[in-house]
């Protein structure tokens, strides 16, 4: 679908996007706030869960999510990602569009100020969040931290990040976030969520019909009573590797995961963007590329052996579940594939099929309202929006040399291996 | 141009239409054109998958029985034909294809914003053209047998088919749907044929295209590449299975950090299908039990028993049905207990008309919401079809139930002395 975003500044890193929602019969509204990582690292992992558990006006769950299903199965959501070396804190509502209201009632604006209580009056008092409240929420954070180790792929990612990342902030390790979290008090957590809203660089998408000068008013008055001094949003870009780092571990498991962490050269995120994101997906994105057709169908090492650009940290990841006992020769052939990229032996085919399977994907980005505040969310720390038919512009005009190049600056960093206990004997 | 009927299907309230094609060549073909979007979603699928491992073809006298995992195996390698195979096909076009199997289904996808006519061209040609050999057959073991071990160290799913193995004592949905390094090493060539030859007759294939689509261009290739078959008459073993579980209770270890646990209560069926209605019923039965304004929900979560990983669904397919609450909790015990408890009250105390209003009204709204997006709808034409229901009806349904009838669902449905309790535990505790 073809957008038209209207950007409203409200003031000094605060605005609101709207884009109308044409057919769509879902609208969306996010809070997106945008702050270094490090600073209230518990309670920030905390806070989104519990402004969206609860608020002042409907303080039990079973009351706010009763207010939801009233209207007409809303979802309210809180969350945190990562964004280079800060974290997004994002507050989400999805309702049905007004006119699929069966009474005529406006369910965008009253999400709207349903999510607009849960960031500005949450269940709070004397300075404190409800302790219960609190902890019942710690509880589950930590779980959830926990239980990722459930997910071995997910793992494996997370532990080469760590590794390769010890002396940044992107390394912060799962125990100094478990401590973190635990250390937190409903009362730390209550000077966090001031200090967020006065710190944050921040941006509300609506996607759906909604009246744009309504509810730019609501917001403002909302931050009228706080005191802004919104920080910068850095991230430590790291231009090359001076040595490889090699990890193995053990776990009690089937198949052995190798997670190889590159630097890209990048020296900021926007730094020769298209190339990087082009080279990285013909060495390991689709169907079509270096990766899947040599280590996957040609020596049939395993099930999935990709590569990935974490773009606002300048890394690549190339992740791939194996036997142990193949690991040397999935490692041998991954860094193979690498230098083929380096020296321009992909094929005009590859590299044909890697523009057009982009732009495609491109054109298609915003056909859903997810993807419409997905794209918007990833603009936060740009001033101005650019149409993404202009991305797409920039695709179309790369050539093979601006990828050679691209490939050119990457450097190996770090070699993870999770190996499988019991791998060893060749099964 | 072949001759075919085309229908017009239109829903007033959810406001949204689709063309539905009966192929001269026997192929439903459903054409779901959506206004402003730029991609389409095209799904070619087959009423084909896990479950299906008997089967008697035409006049058969023996069931033919296959190993397990083949119909997944099959998927994997119709992608590859004698000279180029359709994902370098697809390269050339930028479309973003896949497929998948499911218990009851294998569906072959693409999505893309160019280019239809050719992707269209490419799916319709490789689904229709098997090429198997027994060199190509054992270079996939390697490939699948990576995925089977992938899948082996996922707890969530192995906890999935843990509780149906407890639940069902015949029947094939407590398989894994990928097989075993062991049962895929009997797959060959000749067992492929036979059960594409079986399976892949376009009477029992459903075709679906969302989206960016127009009727005049999905039958400009259909024309060309579909031909017509002898019919072939397929019947799949009913597993009859005995009232009550297989096992009440089974137990495993992995690298967990937790316990998990699944507590399936297994419906007592005589006729292998459910209807629409049947369905609508035990989903708003799953909110109203444990969706997060409930009770029993909101008690699990305070008394510290259950986490963020809490989930339930409700199973159902061709011979099987069964609701499944799971999650991760030391006192798995003592949560299976009172979802038994608060199961056994609401089926005694009956369910209060405000709680079925508003998980009714809240039903409605997250069905209206999933008219968005195009692959949910295709997958949703495509599941309705194989039920022999049109994707619209979910809605008439929703809008015509009862409190009687919600009740007596519970009480025919969910019996708590038909349950199984499968719980994976940490390694080495």
């Amino acid at each position: 679908m073809k957008i038209n975003p209207k950007v409203v500044e409200i003031s000094p890193a605060l605005r609101s996007v709207f884009v109308e929602g044409g057919s769509f019969k879902t609208s969306i509204i996010t809070a997106s706030l945008l702050v270094p990582k490090g600073k209230n690292l518990g309670e920030l992992l905390v806070l989104p869960k519990y402004l969206t558990y609860s608020t002042k006006k409907y303080p039990t769950p079973a009351e706010l999510n009763s207010r939801l299903e009233y209207l007409y199965g809303a979802v309210l959501d809180g969350v945190v990602t990562r964004f280079g070396e800060n974290s997004l804190i994002q507050l989400e509502m999805t309702c049905i569009d007004n006119k699929y209201s069966l009474d005529g009632e406006d369910v965008g604006q009253a999400c709207l100020e349903l999510l607009l209580d849960a960031l500005f009056e949450p269940d709070a008092e004397g300075g404190s969040l409800d302790s219960d409240k609190y902890e019942l929420q710690k509880r589950l954070a930590v779980e959830n931290i926990e239980s990722a180790v459930n997910d071995k792929r997910r793992y494996a990612f997370t532990r080469m990040l760590e590794i390769m990342c010890a002396d940044e902030v992107m390394g912060i390790t799962r125990e100094e976030t478990i401590d973190a979290i635990k250390q937190s008090t409903a009362v730390s957590a209550y000077s966090a969520w001031r200090e967020l809203l006065k710190d944050a660089r921040v941006q509300f998408n609506f996607v759906g019909s909604f009246n744009a000068d309504r509810a730019t008013a609501l917001i403002k008055e909302r931050f009228s009573q706080i005191e802004r001094e919104p920080v910068e949003n850095e991230t430590l870009f790291v231009e090359s590797a001076e040595d490889v780092t090699e990890v193995t571990e053990t776990m009690d498991i089937n198949q052995s995961k190798l997670v190889l962490g590159f630097r890209s050269g990048m020296t900021h995120r926007k730094d020769d963007i298209y190339a990087e994101q082009m080279m990285v997906d013909i060495f390991g994105g689709g169907i079509y590329s270096r990766l899947f057709k040599n280590v996957r169908e040609k020596l049939s090492l395993c099930y999935y052996c990709s590569a990935s650009l974490m773009r606002e940290k300048g890394l690549v990841i190339v992740q791939s579940g194996i036997e142990y006992s193949n690991r040397q020769q999935a490692l041998d052939e991954i860094l193979n594939q690498l230098e083929i990229m380096k020296n321009g032996g992909f094929t005009d085919e590859e590299f044909e099929a890697s523009k057009t399977a982009i732009c495609d994907a491109l054109s298609g980005a915003l056909d859903t309202p997810d993807g419409i505040d997905a794209f918007l969310s990833n603009k936060i720390v740009e001033d101005d929006i650019m149409p993404i038919e202009e991305s797409i512009k920039k695709y179309q005009a790369l050539t093979r040399e601006d990828v050679i190049r691209a490939a050119k600056r990457i450097t190996l960093d770090t070699v993870y291996t999770l190996a499988g206990k019991e791998d060893d004997d060749g099964e | 141009m072949t001759v075919s009927n085309i229908k017009e299907v239109v829903s007033e309230r959810l406001g949204e239409r689709y063309f539905e094609i009966e192929h001269d060549s026997g192929l439903k073909m459903i054409v779901y054109p959506k206004e402003n979007y730029a991609s389409s979603y095209v799904i070619f699928g087959t009423r084909y998958g896990s479950i299906d491992t008997a089967f008697r073809l035409n006049d058969d006298r023996e069931f033919t029985c296959v190993p397990e995992g083949i119909a997944h195996f099959l998927e994997h390698k119709l992608f590859e034909s004698e000279e180029i195979d359709a994902f370098d096909r697809y390269s050339k076009t930028g479309a973003n294809a896949n497929a998948y199997t499911s218990f009851d289904r294998t569906c072959y996808l693409f999505s893309c914003t160019g280019k239809l006519k050719e992707n269209l061209e490419i799916l319709l040609d490789f689904v229709t053209h098997p090429y198997f050999t027994e060199q190509t057959v054992q270079k996939e073991q390697g490939i699948i047998g990576q995925e089977i071990k992938m899948t082996q160290d996922d707890p969530n799913w192995a906890l999935l088919f843990s509780v149906l193995q407890a639940m069902y004592k015949y029947h094939p949905v407590q398989i894994e749907i990928a097989g075993t390094v062991e049962s895929i090493s009997h797959i060959t060539a000749d067992l492929l044929y036979k059960c594409y030859n079986t399976f892949y007759n376009l009477e029992n294939m459903v075709f679906c295209a969302v989206g960016n689509v127009d009727v005049d261009t999905v039958l400009e290739v259909a024309d060309r590449i579909l031909v017509r078959k002898d019919k072939v008459r397929i019947e799949r073993k009913f597993f009859e299975e005995p009232d009550g579980v297989n096992k009440a209770y089974v137990e495993s270890e992995m690298a967990v950090t937790a316990p998990l646990f699944a507590l399936g209560f297994k419906e007592n069926i005589r006729t292998p299908e459910r209807t629409t209605r049947e369905l609508i019923l035990s989903q708003c039965i799953i909110e109203l039990l444990s969706g997060k304004t409930s009770k029993l929900y909101n008690e699990l979560l305070g008394d510290g028993l259950i986490n963020s990983n809490f989930s339930s669904e409700y199973l159902f397919g061709y011979g099987y049905s069964s609701l499944i609450f799971s999650g991760e909790s030391e006192k798995y015990d003592e949560v299976a207990k009172r979802i038994k408890a608060e199961i056994d009250r609401l089926s005694r105390e009956g369910i209060a008309a405000d709680d079925f209003e508003r998980v009714r009204r809240m039903q409605y709204g997250r069905l209206i919401m999933s008219f968005n997006d195009i692959d949910d709808i295709a997958n949703g034409v495509v599941a309705s079809y194989f039920a022999g229901e049109s994707i619209f009806e979910d809605a008439e349904v929703l809008s015509s139930i009862t409190l009687d009838e919600i009740n007596d669902r519970l009480r025919s449905s969910v019996h708590t002395d038909c349950c199984s309790l499968s719980v994976i535990k940490p390694k080495g505790e």
